[in-house]
């Protein structure tokens, strides 16, 4: 076969996915999947910092500043359809024992439910919901709520940027086709756990057959306290202090001495906190998995977000948790807008997993 | 589409897929209305090539179509000059005028002198054909006409028998289908009685 014929059968398969947009607390990242001869890869990646003062807040939103950034980022992506996902720390994420009956029986009852609990009135949220195992009938039902006013002016945001936006997913479900992408679209059985460890939330999640099983935000294991911490500590802007952790990042456990050694354990004193927190934290959710619903102990954890750019961060809390623990990854092809230091595609698996909503399964 | 949650209040996904449907709709008429356009400019430009062609070719045919003209025009003189020949043609015979006087002389011989004629005029008249006429129902159209040749003879004689003998001897020399004694008027003149006639013959 000829490398005209290779290219054009190429083209032919190539599909691109949606423009997944996911707006995290300190930066907004945007990236477009597409399937070349049957392999998803990231075809076009961007980040864009919050601007300082912007809030994820109705009333922040309503400022104008994501709907500028979304125009300025789009003459970079294919296709004006797009799918959001927002940072866990705007939601509010339950768990629920609801009766069966039909789904929308089931709505009312959730709706009730979070109205007696005092989250707010029914017309000031927007939920969806879903089963935690939906192999037992009388299961816990798994709530995401946010804000009606604030879905209503992201979304309208993006629309005033010229984009259709087609979904407004939820964090759990992105983390489990974030998975699914990783492992080239096939759905594993056996549970693993995805830590989307952020720079203002800490969200794990347990997935089984392509859905998220568990889910739990954790407490105090933010990425953005530590960024801040070695940013004032050494004298460096926020981005310095990210390229730091990226570059450096903590001592490989069972590595060498090496020439980063001097500045690595400088890193690693200051993380002690953040990592001693973490490892509570996950620890914590793996006994409660052991006694409670052991057939959710997972095998190994995938690491992406911010803190997981951190250098040898994955070896480090593999002997923490005594799991196997990886990084995210995904063939990225261009990042579009960058000039100087790449981010790391850890950073897009959220937006990569909304990019393919719009892929074809 | 894969799993996922959508936090998209009800009635805004409404509004984005109507805007949607309503964008797409736009397009499909576009798109048609500018095929249209198209198409109707080609047939338009196709039109005017024709009606260049048209007028080249009616230009360059303007000599044949003269010439028709007048062909036409002498084809016409031609069927004018035909009904004319076959009309008075065959008096242009000499034996058929030579004919008719010898006829018209040998029955006024029959008179001994008494009658003369004046005046002999040819005429050629169209009447109604009797025959089909006949056949015809009564609420038919008018019967076609025919062709009828007519001598008209006028004259003076000195009696009605005189004038009587004459018709007679027209009616008996046969050339004739018809002979019609139309008028006869008696007058006098110095004392001398005479009739002015006029006779009718038809062949």
């Amino acid at each position: 076969m000829s490398v005209a014929q290779r290219s054009m059968l190429s083209f032919l398969r190539s599909r691109t996915g949606w423009i997944g947009i996911d707006i995290g607390t300190h930066s907004l990242k945007l990236a477009q999947v597409e399937s070349v001869g049957g392999q998803k890869q990231i075809a076009h990646a961007l980040v864009i910092p919050l601007p300082a003062a912007s809030h994820l807040t109705a009333e922040s939103v309503r400022t104008g500043w994501l709907t500028r950034a979304l125009r300025t980022a789009l003459p970079c992506f294919r296709g004006r359809t797009a799918a959001c996902g927002v940072s866990m720390s705007v939601t509010d994420f339950r768990s629920m024992n609801i009766p069966p009956g039909s789904r929308n029986e089931r709505r009312e009852m959730i709706a009730q439910e979070l109205i007696d609990g005092g989250i707010a009135t029914a017309e000031a949220i927007e939920f969806d919901f879903w089963d935690g195992n939906p192999k037992e009938e009388n299961a816990a039902v798994n709530v995401l709520a946010v804000s009606k006013s604030f879905v209503t002016q992201v979304a309208e945001a993006i629309q005033g940027a010229g984009l259709n936006c087609r979904a407004l997913d939820g964090s759990p479900f992105t983390l489990a086709r974030s998975l699914e992408l990783m492992n080239h679209d096939s759905v594993v059985s056996t549970p693993r756990a995805v830590l989307d460890w952020g720079h203002r939330v800490a969200h794990l999640a347990i997935v089984v057959d392509g859905l998220p099983a568990f889910s739990r935000v954790l407490k105090d294991c933010e990425v953005g306290p530590l960024v801040e911490s070695i940013a004032q500590g050494l004298g460096l802007s926020l981005e310095d202090s990210c390229e730091l952790l990226s570059t450096y990042g903590v001592p490989d456990p069972q590595g060498t001495h090496s020439e980063f050694s001097e500045i690595q354990e400088l890193v690693v004193d200051m993380a002690a906190e953040l990592f001693d927190q973490l490892t509570v934290e996950v620890d914590k959710t793996l006994q409660y998995l052991g006694s409670h619903r052991p057939e959710l102990a997972p095998t190994e954890l995938v690491l992406l977000g911010g803190g997981a750019a951190i250098r040898n961060a994955e070896a480090k809390l593999s002997q923490e948790f005594n799991l196997p623990v990886m990084r995210w990854q995904l063939p990225l092809r261009r990042m579009v807008g960058m000039t100087g230091r790449q981010p790391p595609v850890e950073l897009f698996a959220n937006a990569a997993a909304l990019s393919d909503l719009g892929c074809e399964p | 589409m894969k799993p996922h949650l959508n936090l998209l209040p009800w009635k805004l996904r409404c509004q984005m897929l109507l805007r949607q449907r309503l964008w797409q709709w736009c397009v499909g008429w576009s798109a048609l209305a500018l095929g249209f356009a198209v198409l109707l400019g080609w047939r338009w430009h196709g039109l005017v090539r024709a009606q260049e062609h048209l007028s080249d070719w009616q230009r360059r045919a303007s000599t044949v179509q003269a010439i028709d003209t007048r062909n036409e025009s002498l084809r016409r003189q031609i069927a004018t000059l035909t009904a004319r020949l076959g009309r008075y043609g065959h008096l242009e015979s000499e034996q058929i005028g030579f004919q008719l006087l010898a006829t018209i002389s040998q029955s006024s011989t029959f008179c001994a002198g008494n009658i003369q004629v004046q005046k002999m005029t040819f005429k050629h008249v169209q009447v109604a054909d009797t025959t089909v006429a006949k056949d015809a129902a009564p609420n038919a159209k008018a019967p076609p006409m025919r062709d009828v040749r007519k001598l008209l003879l006028n004259g003076v004689a000195k009696d009605n028998l005189a004038i009587a003998q004459f018709v007679s001897s027209l009616r008996d020399s046969g050339v004739f289908q018809s002979v019609d004694l139309k008028s006869s008027l008696g007058n006098t003149v110095a004392d001398v009685g005479s009739h002015t006639y006029h006779v009718e013959c038809t062949f």
